[in-house]
């Protein structure tokens, strides 16, 4: 017998939320699963959160890695660890940030190009108004293979960057 | 009546929303008998409509609008229709592709277009409207038979509703709500239906094990007596007098065996059950659901819309499922997503992709953990 298999997502903010939906519903290129805000860099997670894992769930953590803390995420492996539900945690590590993500794996030179925006800091605004961010992503060339590739700073020794588990 | 195609915009929440109950081609083995077009095999249409979504994503707005335009065409008088227009500055419309009692296909297209500067009060209102209907002859699908209304390009836009409303035969339906959202609470009326009693006593048994027996009281006009241990409730016109001695599953269970004892006695044809289960446990709802589906008869159509996810196990084909979304885009803020545009295969897992938000329907539940942090 097959067994399904739970994911859960784990993201830093909006803008990472609204690039996982478009990865797994618009493209289906990375496996699906439920998508939570929740900065696991800043903040630990809450027995209230667990709870409501599936039993066997994949837990996948999207964080940025331009902080250099790693105490905090470190601690949630910790906790997501021991917690009955989860069965194996994943690390994606965007070096530096999103936007460096995406203009690492887009035909753009500052990823103000990728929204039409006025300028970059417009970016993370315009990204969440857009309605055509999949059409945008295609028409810059996005090259899955680039994006979520690199490999995350020494301050993050120990955690890898397990992209690769999630991409179809 | 067969709903084939429903547009609308500018309708509660609803923004160039549309909604489509064909399916592409036949399923073998399907759970679902004869869904098609009695005698015209190749019109394929969806004939059990599993609604689901989020809350507030127009599950229940869908109902009251098709009821609204059902009424309008019966009534001649779309008075009702213009209340819930939602912009009142701006233009709104529908159109809707249906299939009545005969073998024709009826386009009914409305534009109700505000005058100067009033807010579509029903005299301020330019209804226009236009009615087309081709014959669905004996190879036709849906398909086949929209691209013969759309090159109907002559027709104009008609002030005179009432009179082509007229081209429309006339058509049964019923429509039952949650009777907390219910504006009006019907007079439930079954007793032309010798099975409703026997649906009755045996859906309340089922929902509470403590009652003994509904009974009939002859001598005063749809009125039944559930018969338990210690007393009996009397139920009159579909209401429960002492309500507080029934839980809220068996209340909910009168409705129930209305809605089951009008589909299997074909009072109506067409059918929308919008969330009655929703006290109901999961087992007795999935068992209710598939009786439903096993009564429905040639031509019939069933809404049904739930929050509960174990109805995705049912082995039911794909294309039964649609899943309403709602979200920050303000040309089409509810969007309408079917199962079947994402699983292609067999062996997909409607519950799994449910379950890990394939569909990225699932609803945002932060604002509900940041409340520990009160």
């Amino acid at each position: 017998m097959i067994r399904n298999k739970y994911y859960h997502y784990f993201v830093e903010g909006e803008n990472e939320e609204k690039i996982v939906n478009i990865l797994k519903t618009e493209l289906q290129w990375i496996v699906p699963g439920k998508v939570q805000k929740f900065n696991v860099i800043e903040k630990l997670l809450t027995k209230n959160r667990l709870l409501t894992l599936n039993c066997g769930t994949i837990v996948i953590l999207v964080f940025d890695t331009d902080t250099g803390k790693s105490d905090i995420l470190r601690q949630n492996i910790a906790l997501l660890k021991k917690h009955k539900s989860v069965k194996d945690i994943y690390c994606i590590t965007q070096v530096d940030n999103l936007e460096d993500e995406l203009v690492r794996s887009c035909t753009i030179k500052e990823i103000k190009e990728l929204t039409d925006s006025d300028s970059n800091s417009d970016f993370k605004r315009d990204m969440l108004k857009d309605t055509k961010l999949k059409n945008k992503l295609l028409k810059c060339n996005f090259d899955f293979e680039k994006f979520w590739n690199s490999v995350p700073p020494k301050k993050y020794e120990g955690i890898n960057n397990d992209a690769k588990k999630i991409k179809k | 009546m067969i709903i084939m195609d429903l547009k609308m915009n500018n309708f509660f929440a609803f923004r160039n929303f549309h909604i489509n109950m064909s399916y592409p081609k036949k399923i073998v083995d399907s759970s679902i008998e004869d869904e098609f077009l009695k005698a015209r095999p190749n019109f394929r249409y969806k004939k059990v409509n599993i609604i689901m979504g989020a809350n507030a994503t127009g599950k229940t707005s869908i109902g009251k609008m098709l009821m609204l335009i059902f009424n309008a065409i019966n009534k001649k008088d779309f008075t009702s229709i213009i209340e819930k227009i939602s912009d009142k500055k701006q233009e709104a419309t529908f159109t809707m592709d249906f299939v009545a009692n005969s073998y024709k296909m009826y386009r009914i297209d409305v534009k109700f277009i505000p005058k100067a500067d009033s807010n579509f009060q029903d005299s301020n209102t330019d209804i226009q409207i236009k009615i087309d209907a081709v014959d669905i002859n004996m190879k036709d699908n849906y398909e086949s038979c929209a691209i013969k209304l759309d090159s109907i390009l002559s027709k104009k836009y008609n002030n005179n509703y009432a009179e082509e409303l007229k081209k429309i035969e006339s058509f049964g339906w019923f429509f039952s709500y949650p009777m907390d959202t219910a504006e009006d609470i019907p007079v439930l009326r079954c007793s032309q239906n010798e099975n409703y009693l026997k649906i009755l006593d045996y859906t309340l048994r089922a929902l509470d094990p403590s009652i003994k027996k509904v009974q009939q009281i002859e001598a005063v006009d749809n009125t039944y007596v559930i018969r338990m241990d210690n007393q009996d409730i009397v139920i009159q016109d579909g209401q429960v007098v002492k309500e507080s001695i029934l839980s809220s599953g068996t209340k909910a269970g009168i409705d129930i065996a209305y809605m089951l004892a009008s589909i299997s006695c074909r009072e109506h044809g067409f059918y929308y059950c919008d969330e009655k289960f929703s006290y109901v446990h999961s087992d007795i709802e999935k068992a209710f659901l598939s009786v439903m589906i096993d009564c429905l008869q040639a031509n019939d159509q069933l809404f049904f819309t739930t929050h509960n996810t174990d109805i995705l196990d049912l082995a039911l084909p794909k294309h039964t499922f649609t899943f309403l979304k709602k979200d920050t885009d303000d040309n089409e803020p509810i969007k309408c997503i079917s199962a079947s545009h994402f699983l292609k295969r067999n062996t997909d897992s409607l519950r799994n992709a449910v379950d890990n938000d394939l569909f990225s329907i699932s609803p945002n539940v932060e604002l509900i953990y940041e409340i520990k942090n009160f």
